[in-house]
């Protein structure tokens, strides 16, 4: 238990820290999602969006999807969600999109 | 976008309803198999998705491993259509023995059309094609155009370009002729004289060959020789022999005509109402069968026919519409002024002048007497013109007579 306490400070304390091999990704100018495996939203106007590297999907429903990503949960309000394609690496919603959020 | 959903289409899919507890798991679980899912959305308590066909089965696992219910709501796709017809396996095979049937009779020559033919008639050109492999019925493949082309070329000096194209079902040949190289007048033309070919008086005579027995001012009948062929010529012992000639010369005589005409002061003028009626007839071949009868008009009309076929293709067929127009007039008598009546001489005597007329004509004076009668009127018309007289004429050689005293 306290470690994990620890591990949340950490956290909190990296969140202005760039971890080391991020920063060499970034260096080389490699393309994140790729290399890292980090989680990339893309918000197409109102209406779409498309999610890469994510590890799971907690909840579903027409008013709000949570995504599970190797950086946490994405929780992504809206009205009318549908999602329109699924792979195991990326998934494309449709629908009026009211906001993504980082739980 | 669209090849991934024929894709789709083509492998097929279905539309199923989920319901449970482990949706979202079964989501996941799906997606991790490397299953494609689409179109998922809630409705109300349900999860609604599309999956592709194959991949139905494993779908299914994951189905019972987190404990939904599935339901199939829509089959989609063209795996379905084929069970379907599975068991009009004949519609089948007569689809595709008409698509080879269809393949088979377009590959033939239906129609050879050509084009450009002038001295060569239409049939001459079809038999010239026939004989070097090309006619209506062979396969089209096998026509080798170029072959032929040149074949023809090399045969037929008189013709100086040919090309055959296929199109569809259809031969066009287009050709161009050799031009006709113009006719020199040559040596052979047979000995003749100019004749008159109408009374007059000579007004212009410059012979090339020939003597010319004519001058300016003498007055000639028809007939009369103004250019003779015929030469004499003297021996060296005076005693004379002839030679011929070919005559030939621009001969210009001066010729008097007289155009009598006349007009009827009396006449009846189509007063046109407007109304038409019109007898539409369907005929086939020679019979005419009347389908629209309006009462005929007993009265005064003028009769407008017209015929239109009907067209297969390109060919005429000898059944169509036609129709008779009556063009309703009230006859009015009226009667022409004196004036209006020499007016419409004038034109008439105009009209025919210049129809009568060559070109190289040359009309000196012209006086129209015009004579007022009591209902008509009469014009008589004076014309001296300036014109090329002279015909060709051949004449016999003179052949020396044998006779008893004469050896």
């Amino acid at each position: 238990m306290g470690k994990k306490k620890k591990k949340k400070k950490d956290k909190v304390n990296k969140e202005y820290h760039v971890k080391p091999a991020e920063r060499a990704v970034e260096l080389l100018s490699l393309p994140k999602e790729v290399v890292l495996g980090t989680p990339v939203v893309n918000l197409e106007g109102k209406t779409g969006l498309h999610i890469v590297n994510y590890k799971g999907i907690i909840e579903f429903s027409e008013e709000q999807l949570v995504v599970n990503t190797s950086l946490g949960l994405i929780k992504i309000e809206g009205k009318g969600l549908l999602i329109k394609s699924i792979t195991s690496e990326e998934m494309v919603i449709r629908g009026r999109i009211g906001g993504v959020a980082f739980k | 976008m669209m090849l991934i959903r024929l894709w789709k289409y083509l492998r097929g899919y279905v539309i199923i309803e989920v319901y449970g507890f482990g949706i979202e798991r079964l989501i996941n679980m799906s997606a991790y198999k490397g299953l494609l899912l689409w179109n998922l959305h809630r409705e109300g308590n349900k999860l609604l998705m599309s999956v592709g066909l194959g991949e139905l089965k494993k779908v299914h696992q994951s189905l019972i491993k987190t404990g939904c219910k599935v339901r199939i709501r829509e089959k989609k796709g063209l795996p379905f259509i084929l069970h379907r017809y599975k068991k009009r396996k004949i519609f089948i095979l007569g689809a595709l023995i008409t698509c080879m049937v269809l393949f088979f009779l377009s590959s033939l020559v239906w129609r050879i059309e050509i084009q450009g033919n002038e001295r060569y008639g239409k049939n001459e050109v079809l038999m010239i094609l026939k004989k070097y492999g090309c006619d209506v019925g062979k396969v089209k493949y096998n026509i080798e155009s170029k072959k032929i082309e040149d074949d023809i070329l090399l045969d037929y000096p008189d013709i100086a370009w040919i090309s055959l194209e296929v199109r569809g079902s259809a031969l066009i040949v287009t050709m161009v002729e050799t031009v006709e190289q113009p006719d020199f007048k040559v040596k052979d033309l047979p000995p003749a004289d100019l004749v008159a070919d109408k009374k007059c008086l000579i007004e212009y005579i410059v012979t090339r060959a020939g003597q010319p027995t004519v001058k300016k001012g003498d007055v000639v009948t028809k007939g009369q020789v103004l250019v003779t062929g015929e030469m004499e010529i003297l021996n060296d012992d005076q005693s004379i022999r002839y030679q011929y000639v070919h005559a030939d010369a621009d001969i210009f005589g001066r010729v008097y005509y007289v155009i009598t005409d006349s007009i009827k002061l009396d006449y009846i003028e189509k007063n046109y109402t407007g109304k038409e009626k019109k007898d539409v007839y369907f005929n086939m071949g020679s019979l005419a069968l009347k389908i629209w009868r309006p009462f005929k008009y007993d009265q005064f009309s003028d009769e407008i026919q017209s015929q239109k076929n009907f067209f297969f293709l390109d060919y005429e067929l000898p059944i169509g519409f036609s129709s008779i127009t009556y063009v309703h007039y009230i006859p009015v008598k009226k009667r022409y002024t004196k004036e209006e009546a020499t007016s419409i001489l004038k034109k008439r005597l105009t009209r025919s002048i210049k129809k009568a007329m060559d070109t190289d004509v040359e009309i000196i004076d012209q006086n129209t007497q015009y004579n007022i009668g009591k209902n008509k009127i009469t014009s008589e018309t004076q014309l001296i013109v300036i014109e090329k007289v002279g015909v060709v004429e051949e004449i016999k050689e003179r052949t020396e007579e044998w006779t008893e005293e004469n050896p």
